[in-house]
């Protein structure tokens, strides 16, 4: 089968597509958009996401149009046309975010909204129908909680690729769930922009494109990507880190040990349990490394979808 | 006339190897730089050219070098085609590097039955079996025209001088404060006689049924707070604001925005077509605020639609697509490259509609989802 990605951040356009298809070997998944519309936009791509912000009531009456365009393109990936093949399946992925932590209930009911505005969109009863069924059958919607950068505090191996010297002592211990990530590393934690110098020399204005994650206003603690840049810090190097979400980030996304995040304890990861089941439901097949057993998120299950879904698992 | 009995075919000329066209209504030429939409406005005004003056002005008119597709077969003519109704004139013109070879080729079909033929490197053609010599300048449809006016001709006739395109308004010469004669009915294609125009509209409200009001109704619409109405005094056109009643606060052209002067010689253009006819603004975007854009295509709608125009907007914008969301199937691709359609093809040729109806078309086209320059990686 042919499953479309369609990703909210450069490390899962790079990366998720392969790594699953390492998981779920004999389907083949895809990024979107397409190499062609990166080659022509580069500095905009992949699709916006919606949680970058905290959503709020007013996001429920009224979905952001990050999450309109979002719908919009999983039901064309779910479509087809003349000029291209239909997928199979649709996984639109976005992170939980820091801004959102505390209400991943939330989003999911503004993608609901949003998918409720699409279909409000089109006018033509035939075409409205079609629509309805084929996100219902095809499109899911899963999240990263807090972000991708999570998944590799599970797998040292992934740390290294990001570009981490000794990962294995940055791998979370059995207590904390990398969904739930925290770190209390106390040089992270403390740390100032002093520990940057190259950065601290430059004129305010050109610091702030150029500062790490972790000096900015974001829970520190909770902040896997800010923690990733700082155990790859370059003090000498203006953005004070070595880690690239493209390079790095992908390529550790990529090839991450699925059977290391899956040996958590059963109650870690969740919502990335939930997507996996749902993939394996779509699919009509295991994982390559078996069944994978522990407790999926409520949010985002397909099996716990709610009697009125509007996609797959929402 | 039904502006749908006009149908476009060209072979070899500049880019478009081939072009099989019959615009309808608003509608919209797209496609990435360099793949003919320009060139074919220019293959319309290069026929209503060489109907009403001849061949040599017709290739002035478009810049005649590098008339033939490069790649062509050099032996092969360029060819143009137009159908309007039962009638069918063809075009064969034998080309070089250097221009018309020789005489160019004629034709003129009514109902199947040829009227009129003229062959290519002849000095004569063929009316009704009777042997003519050809004229230096007329092309023989013109030539015989002129002789006979047969009224079966009429739609034809109607067609190619009811053509007109707008593609690039001088208006360094709109600015120009210096008095005008209220003499002119009709929008030059420069759009250099605006002032006259509306002058004169102003000045005949009857006999120009009301097209100043119009204009300045939908200027009003499309610049609000911009434009009240427009005075004349000695010659020269005053722009005023709603609501302002001095005459000193009237604005002279110069002083005019761009845009706004941009979107008059849109409408004027508009107000001004004969019925039937057909229109073509070259990039209508240009200048234009997005509310602007909008009003103006709505405007011309109703136009369109009340007075059996066609009306043909080539464009890059994102706006301009979107108004066609409900109207995929008169957005028409350049350069798709798909065999076994035609050129230009519909969006809905193209892709299925209830995949169309999914996203605003303007979107469909920033991601390159149709009339595209061709990139790695576009096709999975």
């Amino acid at each position: 089968m042919r499953v479309a990605v369609l990703p909210t951040g450069r490390t899962e356009w790079h990366g998720l597509g392969v790594a699953l298809d390492r998981l779920f070997p004999g389907h083949h998944f895809y990024s979107v958009p397409t190499k062609a519309e990166v080659a022509s936009n580069p500095e905009s791509f992949p699709y916006p996401g919606f949680t970058g912000n905290t959503l709020t009531d007013a996001s429920e009456r009224t979905p952001p149009e990050a999450a309109l365009e979002l719908v919009s393109r999983a039901a064309q990936e779910a479509l087809g046309d003349r000029r291209r093949r239909a997928a199979d399946l649709v996984v639109v992925v976005d992170d939980v975010e820091l801004q959102n932590a505390e209400q991943p209930a939330r989003i999911v009911s503004v993608m609901r909204r949003a998918v409720e505005e699409h279909l409000g969109q089109i006018h033509q009863t035939r075409h409205l129908d079609k629509t309805r069924d084929l996100l219902c059958a095809k499109v899911s919607f899963h999240l990263i909680a807090p972000m991708i950068e999570s998944w590799f505090f599970a797998d040292s191996r992934a740390l290294e690729r990001a570009g981490v010297q000794g990962a294995e002592h940055a791998v979370l211990n059995d207590k904390t769930d990398p969904e739930a990530f925290k770190t209390t590393d106390p040089g992270y934690l403390a740390a100032t922009e002093l520990d940057c110098p190259a950065l601290a020399a430059l004129p305010a204005h050109r610091k702030k494109k150029l500062r790490p994650k972790w000096l900015g206003t974001l829970p520190r603690g909770r902040y896997p990507k800010g923690y990733l840049q700082w155990l790859c810090r370059v003090p000498a190097d203006r953005t004070c880190t070595s880690y690239s979400e493209t390079s790095d980030g992908g390529a550790a996304l990529a090839q991450i040990r699925w059977e290391s995040l899956f040996s958590r304890p059963p109650d870690h990861f969740g919502l990335l349990r939930a997507l996996v089941d749902d993939l394996e439901d779509g699919l009509g097949c295991a994982p390559a490394m078996g069944r994978v057993d522990g407790e999926v998120s409520p949010l985002t299950a397909r099996s716990l979808a709610p009697q009125d879904a509007v996609l797959r698992n929402i | 006339m039904s502006p749908s009995a006009f149908c476009l075919r060209v072979r070899d000329f500049r880019v478009l190897e081939r072009l099989n066209w019959n615009p309808k209504g608003v509608c919209v030429l797209s496609g990435a730089n360099g793949v003919g939409k320009s060139t074919t406005l220019d293959a319309f005004r290069f026929l209503r050219v060489l109907f009403s003056q001849g061949h040599e002005s017709a290739l002035g008119a478009v810049d005649g070098v590098a008339f033939q597709r490069w790649g062509a077969d050099p032996d092969a003519p360029v060819e143009f085609s137009v159908e309007v109704g039962e009638l069918t004139w063809t075009l064969r013109f034998p080309m070089s590097a250097r221009g018309l070879k020789s005489t160019y080729g004629e034709e003129l079909h009514r109902g199947g039955e040829v009227v009129l033929r003229a062959a290519m490197f002849q000095d004569e053609w063929l009316l009704d079996q009777e042997r003519q010599p050809l004229d230096e300048t007329r092309c023989c449809a013109k030539v015989l025209w002129d002789r006979q006016s047969p009224a079966w001709m009429q739609p034809l006739v109607d067609a190619l001088s009811g053509i007109r395109i707008y593609d690039t308004y001088w208006l360094d010469q709109v600015k120009r404060v210096e008095p005008v004669r209220a003499t002119g009915s009709l929008l030059h294609m420069t759009g250099r006689n605006l002032w006259s125009v509306l002058a004169n509209w102003k000045g005949s409200p009857l006999r120009y049924h009301g097209q100043f009001d119009w204009v300045m109704a939908e200027a009003r619409r499309a610049f609000p707070g911009i434009i009240g109405t427009i005075e004349f005094d000695r010659g020269l056109p005053y722009l005023f604001r709603p609501g302002a009643s001095d005459p000193s606060e009237g604005l002279l052209p110069n002083r005019a925005a761009d845009g706004m002067l941009t979107g008059l010689l849109h409408l004027t253009a508009i107000a001004g077509a004969k019925e039937g006819s057909l229109l073509a603004f070259d990039e209508v975007e240009n200048q234009l605020h997005p509310h602007a854009i909008r009003s103006i295509i709505a405007a011309m709608r109703r136009q369109a639609d009340e007075r059996g125009l066609t009306i043909v907007l080539t464009t890059h914008s994102p706006v301009v697509l979107n108004q066609f969301r409900d109207e995929p199937e008169l957005v028409f691709v350049l350069g798709h490259g798909e065999p076994g359609l035609k050129v230009p093809a519909s969006m809905t040729d193209l892709h299925t509609e209830e995949w169309i109806a999914q996203a605003k078309l303007g979107s469909l086209y920033e991601r390159l989802a149709f009339g595209a320059p061709e990139i790695d990686g576009q096709d999975r």
